[in-house]
């Protein structure tokens, strides 16, 4: 990790916390989220089949590196990997069955902010392989830079399911009225 | 099986499915659902309905 690399994870952290202690500050007072009783069954639901993902996941990736006799990823990558498709499974599962936003929470803001964390990590990927001409693979084995494009894929899913949700929700048939 | 009588009480007194999940402090969907008959409400939830809507489970849930 070069000096650049070390100041932008850095930064990195930093903007993180500083964006958690703002939500923190901004929430103090308020209600906790809300989720009504199929919500959370739902989640609940969503949560088990997260955990059988995941454990999937490693026991594929683990008999893949017995089988190949070396580490397909690295030791960041790999698990990286598995979290980023965990959350996945979870957020999909739970869009699509109306239970990953609190009762009265609308989901424009988080539309937007997905928009926006797709195309900043998709710029990151490319101008980090420009930049250093550098590639996806140290001997052999995925590295981290493959990062920021499965954080792409990652939110592009999620965004994609969240369009579709509410493409169907504002739909005549969606939308069971009297 | 669509629980109708849930759904003309509802419409009976002119509400929307918002307006009833939003009464009792459930998403629009899961009103949805319960009408549409994919989802079990609990005992709980049909007396927040029946209470809102002002009828008795009887009048709603019972067949």
């Amino acid at each position: 990790m070069n000096s650049l690399e070390f100041f932008g994870l850095i930064l990195g952290i930093f903007l993180v916390i500083s964006y958690i202690s703002f939500v923190i500050s901004k929430r103090r007072g308020e209600a906790p989220p809300k989720y009504d009783e199929r919500q959370m069954l739902v989640r609940g639901q969503a949560y088990r089949a997260t955990f059988w993902v995941l454990v999937a996941y490693l026991c594929i990736s683990g008999f893949f590196s017995l089988i190949a006799g070396t580490e397909w990823a690295d030791g960041v990558t790999s698990p990286f990997i598995g979290v980023c498709l965990a959350i996945t499974v979870f957020v999909v599962i739970c869009i699509k069955k109306d239970a990953y936003f609190p009762v009265n929470q609308q989901p424009r803001f988080y539309i937007v902010l997905f928009g926006i964390i797709i195309p900043v990590n998709l710029a990151t990927g490319i101008i980090r392989l420009v930049n250093e001409s550098d590639s996806f693979f140290t001997n052999g084995a995925l590295n981290y830079n493959v990062m920021p494009f499965i954080i792409c894929v990652m939110f592009s899913v999620i965004l994609a399911t969240l369009i579709i949700r509410r493409r169907k929700d504002n739909s005549p048939n969606g939308r069971v009225e009297p | 099986m669509k629980n109708l009588k849930l759904k003309s009480a509802r419409a009976a007194l002119d509400m929307s499915q918002q307006e009833l999940a939003g009464r009792i402090g459930v998403s629009r969907q899961t009103i949805n659902l319960i009408e549409m008959g994919d989802y079990n409400p609990t005992i709980k939830l049909c007396i927040a309905i029946c209470k809102v809507l002002g009828k008795t489970l009887d009048d709603l849930f019972w067949e």
